[in-house]
Order: C-alpha cells, then structure tokens, then sequence
C-alpha cells in the first residue's frame, strides 16, 4: 500500500467515526431538589435562541438578565437570534439525526411554536412546578394556563404577557374605526391606507375580526372545521369586499408588519399593527413613529397572548436552563422587564402575591400614555384560538385574498 | 509482447482526485436527494406516517407551483438577455476606455456588492416611498408619492431584474473584455476587414458569434444561478408568484409542519428540470469551449 492508499483510509475512518453517535447519559432532573439543581447549573453556559427584532429587547436581556445570572448563579448566558420556524427546524433536523446533546437550551417561544415542538416531543418536561419563583403565577389565569387553547401542562414557563392593537396617527385620523363596518367605510374613504401583514401580526388581526364575527367563545376549545369554514368565509368575503381600496389596491400585501411600520411612518398609510401594546410608547420613544401616534383596541376585542420560555428536550443544560428561566420570572427581573424604559412587557406574576414593597413597585410603573390602559385591555382581551385555526387562517389568506 | 491491461484512470493521482471528488463533492449531494425524495414521501421524518405519493399529488397540483416555475424561468431568462445585451455593448463601443484608470476600477464595484445588500438598494432607491419617488414628488412630477411607478414587487418582477442586472452586467462586461483579447478577436475581426467587411458585419457575423459561443457555458451557470437566487426575489418580489427557492422556502417554515415534505417535491421538481435543462445543452454540439469543432 503507498501513502495515497493510506490516507483515503485515514480519511474513511475519520468519517466513520464522526458518525458514530456518543452515548449520553443525563441524570433524571425531576429528583432533584432546587439546590442540587443550582449546584449543578454552577458553571454552565446556557444557549438561549430567541426574536431580536427589538433593540430595547435586546438590551434588556444583554445589560441586564446576562450579568445578574453570571453574577447570582455563575451561569454564563450566551444570546443567538431565531425565532418560531427557525427553532423548530434546528430541533428537527437535530432529533431526527438523534443527537443528544443539542445547540439550543432555552428558547423564547409561542403557542404556534409550542404546538410544533409538542407534535414533535421537542420540549422537555414537565418540569416548571420546579421552579420556585413560580408560587407567585396564577396559573388559573386563563391566559397564562392556556397557549393557544393548549393547556402548558409544565412544559413551558410562562414570562410576559402582550394584546394586540392597531396603531393609527391621531394627527391624520381623527377617529379611528374600531368595528369592521366603520373600517369598510373608512378605507372606500380614504383608498390606499390600510393593508394586513401576511404575518403573524397580520394573521392576529383576522383572528380577532374572526372572533368578532364568530361572537365571544364560539371558536373556544379544539379547532372545529364547521364553524371554521362558516366564520372564514365570512371573513374572506368581507375582506374581499373592501380588498379593492387596501394599499395597492389589495394586488400585494406587505410580507412583515416591519415593512407596515415603515409604510406607516412615511405617510403611506394610515394603520399599522402590533401583537405588543407597549410597541407604540417604544416607538415613539426611539423618534420612529411621530408623537402623534396612538394605539387602540377594536370594539369587539382583541387577541391577548402570553409569551413562554421552553427548555429543548435534547439540551444537556437543562439544569441552568431551570435556573435562568427561574430567574426571569423573578419579581426583579419581571418589574424590570415591565419598565416602559427598558421593555414594557407585561408581567405574568400575580401582583396581589408579591411582597409589597414589591407590589407597591409594580402598582406605580408609569403607563405607557400612547396605548389603552391595562383595564381598558383586560376588558377587551381575546383567548388566543387553537393553533390550526392560525395555520388555516395562513393559507387561506394566501388563497382567498392573495392570489385572487 | 506487449500486454495493455484496460485501466479506469490514467494514474494514481488521478484515482485519488476523482474519489475524493466522488466523496466530498458528489456523495453528499446525492445523499440530500435521497434524502428529500424519502422524505417527499412520507418514509422518513418526524411526523411521517408511513409511504404516501400523497404530498407529491398536493404540490404538483397546485396551480401555484407551476405558476412560480413559470416565474422563475422568466425572471432568469430576462435578466439574462438584458445583462448580455448591455455588457456586449459596453464590451464593444467602450473597450478602450474600459481598460484602465478609474473607468477600469468601477466597472468591479458592483461585483464587491452581496445580493441582499443591492435588493436592499433597489428597494430603498425605486419603492414608492424611496429615493426616486421622493424626489419625484419634490420636483412636482407627481402629485403623491403613490403615484410612482410600481417598480418593487410589482407584477412584472421589474426590481428583481434590475437587482440582478446590476450585478451581471459588470460581471459579463469584464468577462467579454477579456474573452476579446484571449481569443484574439481583433485579428479576426481585421482579417475580415481585409476581406472587405463593413464594421456592423464585423460585430454581426464575426465579434459577438465568437463571444457568444465561447460565453455559452458561462452564460448557462449564471441562468441556473439567477434560477436558484433567493435573497433578491424575497425582498423584492411578490407575495405571489414567489420564485422557487423563496415558494420552497416558505413550504418549509409553514406553521403546519405537514407541508415540509411539500417543500422537499418542490426542491426535487426544481432540481430535475434544471438537471434535465442542462443534460441536452451538453448534448447539443454548440456547448463546448472548443471552437473548432
């Protein structure tokens, strides 16, 4: 044999043996108590994937939750960009290849992502009873117990809490239209100034129009094709109606609600949306949208919705996974990320079980002055509808309305 | 006597070359077909259930599918015959000029600009809320800024072109200069004028035939690489018709998880086309880099 015969031998071991999958064994976490959990989370590096659409975000997380866990825990927290259909394709290519120890040990997640990952068995648990900071959640609450009618069932932890609104200019409308008959004459009125995201934030908006149509708690509960089919087309068809008069005359729709934003603040058009109602005071804040803007709620109600966090059931850090989760549902970390200065999300914890000085810090945060109160939400707030109803919504927005 | 033995390869080194191309190169593309068709079929997969031709039935018969392919073909093919028409002229009428200084150094600064950066370009500059409309509307030519030509996402696939023109342009004109002096075309071109040919004749029948036929393998890989671009038919283009790698795309990452062996048909389709494309322009004698046969 020479030495050429000798490589490519070297060379076909070399790939045989990167096949070859390692054995690992990971010890039952559920036995464990909150401090041997906490010893072993001592010096591990959590990979946590999440959206980083958002500066304030993205600070939030770097200048403050990444320090304080390195600080109280040694847990070192290193952040990657990706959302929904980028976590559920990393988890499925890497549990079809049967890999143990996977990229992702936490991922901020929701309930169409939390749908996928459960169809799949890509979420470990049930694991947050465990976490002690959650004696201050009610997990009665419908709108935390609850991701798209799917009960959590300690698969996912819940960590804030949003409603959708529409954002309108008060400088250019005077009053904005909050059923679906003042907007059918608002846009023959004023042609050009209105479209829908062909996005999550868009496919929102048709949900809660759907509710509205439906009547309250008629799509409560497992997808039901019936009622579906009755509602959609309802809604297909009043879309349709006024479809002519959207923004390009309806022929093309914006692909994000980032280029809506963009749209609106240029003057093209009059609305724009948001699944975050504390967007409108950040945006304002930033100097992107004018100081006119405002943020309102429909007659009928709309879409509130909590956001969760998730441990991949092939992480091998699940251990300070636990622990940052812990960490950011703590009171702290919660009123901060509640601030309208650093995030403005909403909290989860029950307020009325905090200590009160606590309490009292939570009760004084200054509202946001641009977007509806927190009453004035609660009273008009939507359960989010079972996960298919958003897929069908999605494809039949592309059929119904885009192609035609 | 002498006895050949037949062997496969001229020699050792060359054994090795072929293999390990075989091996790194060959081998795991053909593994990822596998890999798709299986999946295409319902055999492998997390929320497969077992063989179904069923996934295959949904996408092909899907008016969408074909209507994108079409869409595909058209954007490929458009801006392909405006970048050789532009990059022919400019080779010819500015080929001096074009061969040093400044003139010689910006014809390579489109080339240094990534395709998302120049989609992102053409959208800033010709949406109607970019550059263009705005100045428009602050000389008066429009009234609105709504009033601007739709030139992204718009029908005709315009933005998608014009980005992907901006980019081949430079880089067939380079190319054309340089196939010019290496095969010697300006002594062709002077034996024909001796001949008594006209300067038009010598473009017509003796400059750009030799250009074309020696750019012809290029010219197809650029088409298949326009074909498969994805950066600049997402920003730009529609939401429908979408070109292939953005409608495959889109399958893939659909909330349901079900159409993801869609997107692997739409891949597969995609691939044979092109594959079978390719197969009766090697067969056909004009693709070939040698002029004398």
């Amino acid at each position: 044999m020479n030495s050429y015969t000798y490589f490519i031998s070297a060379f076909c071991l070399l790939l045989l043996l990167s096949c070859s999958s390692k054995s690992n064994h990971q010890t039952d976490l559920s036995k464990l108590n909150w401090d041997q959990i906490r010893q072993r989370a001592d010096g591990q590096t959590v990979n946590m994937m999440m959206w980083q659409g958002d500066p304030n975000i993205n600070s939030y997380m770097q200048n403050y939750v990444a320090p304080t866990v390195k600080q109280q825990y040694n847990v070192d927290l290193e952040i990657a960009g990706g959302q929904g259909n980028t976590i559920v394709s990393i988890l499925m290519s890497e549990i079809e290849a049967g890999k143990q120890n996977g990229e992702l040990d936490l991922i901020w997640i929701n309930g169409e992502t939390f749908y996928q990952l459960r169809q799949i068995n890509g979420l470990y648990g049930p694991f947050v009873s465990k976490l002690p900071n959650t004696r201050y959640i009610d997990f009665d609450n419908p709108f935390i117990k609850y991701d798209f009618q799917q009960p959590i069932n300690g698969y996912e932890v819940p960590w804030g809490n949003v409603q959708f609104t529409i954002i309108y200019d008060s400088a250019r409308v005077n009053t904005p239209p909050k059923t679906k008959e003042e907007l059918a004459q608002y846009v023959r009125k004023h042609p050009g100034t209105f479209t829908i995201a062909n996005d999550f934030s868009g496919m929102t908006f048709l949900k809660s129009l759907l509710i509205n149509m439906a009547g309250a708690n008629t799509l409560d509960g497992a997808f039901d094709q019936k009622k579906y089919t009755k509602y959609s087309t309802q809604l297909w068809d009043y879309i349709n109606s006024i479809k002519p008069h959207f923004w390009k005359e309806g022929e093309t729709f914006p692909s994000s609600v980032s280029s809506m934003h963009q749209l609106f603040v240029n003057g093209e058009l009059h609305f724009t949306m948001s699944n975050n109602d504390a967007e409108v005071d950040n945006k304002i804040r930033e100097g992107f949208f004018p100081k006119s803007a405002r943020a309102y709620l429909l007659e009928g109600g709309t879409i509130q919705n909590s956001h969760y966090l998730g441990i991949p059931v092939n992480s091998a850090k699940k251990a300070a996974a636990m622990v940052v989760s812990n960490f950011l549902i703590s009171p702290e970390a919660q009123y901060q990320k509640a601030r309208p200065d650093t995030w403005g999300d909403g909290t989860v914890l029950d307020i009325k079980k905090l200590s009160k000085t606590m309490n009292k810090k939570f009760v004084s945060l200054p509202k946001g002055s641009h977007a509806p109160s927190n009453k004035q939400m609660q009273q008009k707030a939507l359960q989010e509808l079972a996960p298919e109803y958003m897929i069908r919504l999605y494809e039949d927005f592309r059929t119904h309305v885009i192609q035609k | 006597m002498k006895i050949s033995v037949p062997t496969l390869f001229k020699n050792k080194a060359e054994a090795i070359g072929i293999i390990l191309f075989l091996l790194l190169a060959v081998l795991p593309l053909v593994l990822g077909i596998l890999y798709a068709i299986l999946y295409s079929l319902g055999l492998i997969g997390l929320t497969s259930a077992g063989f179904t031709l069923s996934y295959w039935i949904q996408a092909i018969s899907d008016q969408e599918f074909w209507l994108s392919m079409l869409y595909t073909f058209y954007i490929a093919l458009a801006t392909i015959a405006i970048s050789i028409t532009s990059a022919l002229g400019i080779s010819l009428y500015l080929n001096k000029p074009l061969k040093k200084g400044l003139p010689a150094f910006s014809i390579y600064i489109p080339l240094a600009f990534p395709a998302i950066v120049v989609a992102f370009l053409v959208f800033q500059l010709a949406s109607q809320s970019g550059f263009f409309a705005r100045l428009f509307l602050q000389l008066g030519i429009i009234s609105q800024t709504s009033a601007f030509p739709e030139l992204v996402n718009d029908p005709f696939g315009i933005g998608i072109i014009a980005a992907h023109t901006f980019m081949a342009i430079p880089f067939f004109t380079i190319y054309f200069l340089n196939l010019y002096s290496q095969e010697n075309i300006p002594e062709f071109s002077r034996v024909a004028q001796t001949l008594g040919a006209s300067r038009w004749i010598q473009i017509r029948r003796v400059i750009i035939p030799m250009l074309l036929k020696r750019a012809f393998p290029t010219l197809t890989l650029y088409t298949i690489f326009v074909l498969g671009s994805y950066e600049i038919p997402l920003i730009l283009g529609r939401q429908t018709p979408q070109m292939m790698s953005v409608l495959t795309i889109r399958k893939l990452r659909r909330f349901s998880l079900s159409t993801i062996p869609e997107a692997y048909v739409t891949a597969l389709v995609f691939i044979f086309l092109v594959l079978v494309i390719l197969f009766f322009l090697f067969k056909s004698r004009s693709f070939s880099y040698d002029l004398e046969r």
